[in-house]
């Protein structure tokens, strides 16, 4: 075909104006000829349809031919060449990506990667493969070396089907951790990592990359590999189960996988000695007090608390693990040190501050502290001065002085212990463009009796030798007060407030006045800074007592591995409601999923009209028979019992026995009294009912299995009240493993009262429901409020449902926290509300009792019978 | 004939260092026939000021302790059967207001409630004992004195003492002592040099902070006493802390091992 043949072929099918036609000639006859001819074909082979697709298509293919290298233009070529390219739309969603590469020079090998993962997701949905082609290249942004993003493209092939819609976000995160891991020159190692967890699972590669941080605190980069390596060898031996088991494995919600961690974790953890440190640290505080990583911290109180470890007066925060001291003995002896002189801030009063007793001292310069009743005394003392902050540090290097000083004059055994981890006790390394942290770390220095560094201009030093000096004399005292710090930090605080305001530069003038004043000898011409640098080399020289080989990362970046060790996952937000975790069961698994379920507790909304006076009238007759048959279960007052060995009264037939057998020769009887004993019941009672959306469910001309429950739970609670045992009554709905809502109609300590009685008339269908954890929190409520014996009726239509929560795999959930609570001395039993049939019931509920109401008639007697043989 | 309580007199002046007003209150309360609540925890030394007390007063002092199956015949007393015949024998109560001593009844909450019943006519201006297994009604010796004692930290919500009886009593308030006087009780009792009761009352005080942590019971002064007589037996501070101290306290390995941690932190290094 000739140039001119090809040019009116187009004309033909793309019906362009003159001027559109010459621009295209134009460029077409600018193409190689052999190329040319393909291109041209390839237009005329796109499907007729939507003709401005078809021509835009044709103008962005000129475009990004004329462009492209040799190699690039082979590679679409041959792409829109293969019958599977698929409509105009997609192929000009691929140029329009092409085009973006192609300004990005990058290269064919590249661009052939993204093209064939485009091509794979096209073959499954071809929207998501457009997404791809438009957004891909914007998604590898943060990632700068071609082999990287080639790497992670190439990871595409294992996308499963079902995850196409999500192609995009998921390149986007995989860019995103590998860009991360690629600044601590890690990317190849995690792509390696990647390449052999993604074809095993997908959604657990992408969980791995979210807890991969939490993994480097535990593991480090080294152990990371044997930690990966661990769970796909579960997988393997898991068979079909195996992506799922993966998927468990990877998100960190496997028992395994925990387990794994923590055995091949790097140091100590604190979770495994948490309880035990807030032990410790209550004896220490001579409190209270808990112990928690600093994850459980808030953004804000972050801010405000520094050091590898500090409290808020109430919670003791600390580094999740101490990967830094392999020994995890040391770590153990590191975490009671800091765990000990936080507790001990507590303990010497440092939240107590009587700010009356420091009011003179402040106001005499001009500090007021605001007259919030409510605010802490030290917070209010913070507020004081006009920098917090400052005020703050000041305070703190005061502060943790006195209380260290103290802590070792009255533990003698701890002292020597103070000493050797004191490099851990002190803030990080300060922010170097802030003098004021500067002089303060180097008083903080000087007091635990080391030299300044060499760098340190003499009027830094003796600023900071004052600083010292005083805390030494006035603090390092038996009967030091917090008062005394507080005195200490009002004093000092205009004078380091100079100091912060000034500046590098007039602070050096400004220092040198200062000292010159104090009549220290000092030259004008020191260039003494505090200098960055000398003073982080001296810290990781200062840290180098640590035993070789456990500091290759320390001595880099110590500063950076503190903020490491103390960080932790996301703080959490502000939650509504307390919010319990459950783990649940996992029939292929054969093990529990860990902290899997989150269940909100949540009180139901009330009706306004009075369902259960309406429900007893109707059933007025009905009610009357269960009141009778509960009121037998009612005990007795005083019980007599005779043959006693001691008791209030004598048992004559007794006596005359015992007479009678010694006349015989016999033995000499002495159990001859009659004891009067009160006959309680002791039992506990928990009704749980199903508020899912199929109670809606119709059982009968004109009743729904939610009208059904309502109507027996007015007859139940009736019928407990009668006998005057220990009742509770829930609901349960909810969606999601997220998102179990757990409805208090009555709690076991409350009433069944006006407010109860309208919340269950209020009852309707609500969502899903996950009956397991249900069943779990159920207990947990139950086992505040124990007795001998102990109930859990549960009103259910037999049907676990939610999301991911069905069939076989909710039956067995379901079965199993029915044993779990059995085995925790709860007896369960089961109300299914419906007609019997075939359903699963009898495979979840095997093990216990449960029975079919098809009508409310029989619930009473069923309901009498069974509550009496469990509870007597 | 010798007085039938004469086996109950406090045969010698009996250790006790007071902490407060306490021992003036309860004299006077005496010297008026009034009956007596003390209120504290386990161990904080109401039984020893009680002797002290009795030993004062010269009264015989009659201890129950309460049960919870101690009942009213066991306080007012019994038939027994004895050659076949019935013998009616006083309870430790009948006796006390029969011939005048100090009745203490140690936890009386623990005991049954019907035992309060027989208490409370004793605690008014008419000071009568019913004994209505014998038909007798018996007006209290004027030596007689009844005493209750009462642990208010007692995580029990049924074993309250009923207001109705609070009420008809003087009430003492007890506490572990200031920590210089239970250093110093300390040393005296257990024969310990002060030094190493010091370590022992500081380790007790910091036990005692742990209340919430289902250490309703603290570390009394009565084990720290234990713990320093074990310590001037010979045996090292730290075993006498773990066996009279902690073990006696908490079975929690997790705050054993904590409390074992400070404790070696309170001794110098070794």
């Amino acid at each position: 075909m000739t140039e001119k043949g090809l040019i009116d072929a187009l004309a033909g099918v793309l019906d362009l104006d003159p001027v559109q036609l010459n621009s295209l000639a134009r460029d077409v006859g600018a193409l190689d000829p052999a190329e040319a001819r393909r291109l041209v074909r390839i237009i005329l082979a796109v499907p007729a349809g939507d003709e401005a697709q078809r021509r835009k298509f044709a103008f962005a293919a000129v475009d990004v031919l004329r462009l492209a290298g040799p190699e690039v233009r082979a590679l679409l070529l041959d792409r829109f060449e293969d019958p599977a390219a698929g409509s105009a739309g997609l192929g000009l969603s691929l140029l329009r990506g092409a085009v973006d590469f192609i300004s990005d020079q990058s290269g064919p090998g590249l661009l052939e990667a993204w093209v064939r993962a485009g091509a794979f997701l096209a073959a499954a949905d071809p929207d998501a493969a457009g997404e791809f082609f438009l957004k891909g290249n914007q998604a590898l942004r943060p990632l700068s070396s071609e082999e990287e993003k080639t790497a992670l493209l190439h990871l595409f092939r294992y996308l499963p089907p079902d995850r196409t819609p999500e192609a995009c976000a998921d390149l986007a995160r995989l860019a995103g951790a590998t860009a991360a891991a690629d600044r601590t020159g890690r990317a190849e190692v995690l792509l390696a990592l990647l390449e052999q967890v993604a074809p095993v699972s997908w959604t657990g590669a992408l969980s791995f990359l979210a807890g991969l941080e939490e993994l480097l605190r535990h593991l480090g980069w080294e152990r990371l590999e044997a930690w990966v390596q661990e769970g796909l060898r579960l997988a393997r031996g898991a068979g079909e189960a195996g992506g799922r088991r993966a998927g468990l494995y990877f998100s960190l919600s496997s028992a395994e996988s925990r387990a794994a961690l923590d055995h091949l974790g790097l140091g100590q953890s604190l979770g495994e000695i948490q309880r035990y440190l807030g032990f410790y640290a209550a004896l220490h505080a001579g409190r209270a007090v808990t112990v928690a990583p600093w994850g459980a911290l808030s953004r804000r109180g972050r801010s405000e608390l520094s050091g590898l470890a500090a409290t808020d007066g109430h919670t003791i925060y600390l580094p999740e693990r101490l990967p830094f001291l392999p020994d995890r003995e040391e770590g153990r002896r590191l975490y009671l040190v800091l765990t000990a002189r936080e507790a001990s801030r507590l303990g010497y009063g440092t939240f107590g501050l009587n700010l009356a007793a420091v009011a003179g001292e402040l106001a005499g310069r001009g500090f007021h502290p605001p007259g919030l009743e409510d605010m802490p005394p030290l917070e209010r003392f913070f507020h004081a001065f006009p920098y917090r902050r400052l005020a703050r540090e000041v305070f703190h290097l005061f502060e943790t002085a006195r209380v260290e000083s103290a802590l070792a004059r009255d533990y003698p055994g701890l002292a020597g212990e103070l000493a050797r981890w004191a490099f851990f006790l002190d803030p990080e390394v300060p922010d170097p463009d802030r003098p004021v942290a500067l002089l303060l770390a180097l008083a903080q220095r000087l007091l635990r009796g080391k030299p300044p560094p060499s760098g340190v201009s003499p009027a830094a030093a003796g600023l900071a030798k004052d600083l010292a000096g005083q805390a030494r004399r006035e603090l390092c005292r038996p009967g030091a007060a917090v008062e005394d710090s507080a005195r200490l930090t009002a004093r000092n605080y205009l004078g380091l407030q100079e100091v912060q305001e000034g500046g590098q530069e007039v602070h050096l003038t400004k220092l040198g006045a200062k000292a010159s004043r104090s009549g220290e000898e000092e030259t004008e011409d020191e260039p003494g800074r505090i200098g960055r640098e000398r003073l982080e080399r001296d810290v990781a020289v200062y840290s180098l007592f640590m035993k070789p080989g456990a500091r290759e990362e320390a001595a880099s970046d110590l500063s950076g591995l503190l903020e490491k060790a103390r960080t932790n996952m996301e703080p959490r937000g502000p939650e509504a409601g307390p919010v319990y975790t459950y783990d649940e069961w996992d029939q292929e698994l054969g093990g529990y999923r860990l902290a899997w379920v989150r269940v909100r507790e949540e009180w139901p909304a009330g009706a306004a009209d009075d369902f259960v006076t309406r429900t007893k009238a109707g059933y007025a007759r009905l009610a009357a028979r269960v009141r009778r048959q509960f009121e037998l279960l009612r005990p007795a007052g005083l019980v007599r019992k005779k043959r006693q060995t001691d008791g209030e009264e004598p048992d004559v037939d007794r006596i005359i026995e015992s007479a009678a057998a010694r006349r015989a020769g016999g033995e000499l009887l002495d159990d001859v009294y009659i004891r009067w004993r009160r006959a309680a019941r002791d039992v506990a009672a928990a009704v749980l009912v199903d508020l899912s959306g199929s109670t809606a469910r119709r059982v009968t001309a004109d009743k729904t299995v939610m009208d059904l429950e309502k109507e027996s739970l007015v007859l139940l609670a009736e019928a407990l009240e009668t006998v005057g045992d220990t009742w509770g009554m829930f609901g349960f709905s909810g969606a999601g493993r997220e998102g179990v809502v757990f409805y208090t109609i009555k709690d076991f300590s409350g009433r069944f009262d006006g407010p109860a009685r309208r919340r269950l008339g209020g009852l309707s269908p609500g969502a899903q429901n996950r009956d397991g954890a249900a069943l779990r929190h159920t207990a947990a409520r139950l086992a505040a409020y124990r007795r001998r014996r102990n109930l859990l009726i549960m009103l259910s239509d037999a049907e676990p449902d939610d999301y991911d929560y069905q069939g076989r795999y909710a039956q067995e959930d379901t079965r199993t926290a029915l044993r779990e609570i059995k085995r925790q001395g709860i007896h369960p039993f089961c109300v299914v509300v419906g007609e019997s049939g075939p359903g699963h019931a009898g495979h979840m509920f095997s093990g216990v009792e449960y029975t079919y109401v098809s009508r409310l008639e029989s619930l009473p007697e069923k309901l009498s019978l069974i509550y009496r043989r469990l509870t007597t | 004939m010798k007085h039938p309580l004469v086996d109950y007199l406090v045969q010698a002046e009996p250790y006790y260092r007071p902490v407060g007003r306490e021992i003036g209150l309860f004299l006077a309360a005496a010297e008026k026939s009034l009956p007596v609540l003390l209120k504290g925890p386990t161990g904080c030394g109401k039984t020893r000021f009680l002797e002290a007390m009795a030993w004062r007063l010269g009264r015989p002092l009659i201890t129950v302790a309460g049960h919870e199956d101690l009942t009213a015949s066991d306080l007012v007393g019994r038939w027994l059967f004895k050659d076949e015949q019935t013998v009616w024998m006083d309870g430790p109560l009948t006796l006390a207001v029969r011939h005048g001593a100090v009745c203490y009844l140690d936890e009386i909450v623990e005991a049954r409630q019907d035992t309060t019943v027989v208490i409370h006519p004793l605690t008014d201006h008419r000071r009568l004992l019913t004994v209505e297994k014998k038909g007798e009604v018996l007006e209290a010796h004027p030596d007689f004195l009844l005493v209750l004692s009462y642990n208010p930290g007692y995580q029990s919500l049924l074993k309250e003492l009923k207001t109705s009886t609070r009420q008809r009593f003087v009430a003492l308030d007890f506490d572990y002592p200031p920590e210089e006087d239970e250093v110093e009780i300390t040393a005296t009792e257990a024969g310990l040099d002060r030094e190493r009761a010091v370590l022992l009352v500081r380790m007790a005080r910091r036990m005692r902070g742990l209340k919430e942590y289902g250490l309703e019971e603290g570390v009394s002064t009565r084990l720290v006493i234990y713990a320093g007589r074990l310590a001037a037996g010979g045996l090292p501070l730290t075993d006498a802390v773990l066996a009279a101290m902690i073990s006696p306290v908490t079975d929690d390995p997790d705050l054993r091992r904590a409390m074992s941690e400070v404790v070696r932190e309170l001794l110098p290094p070794v």
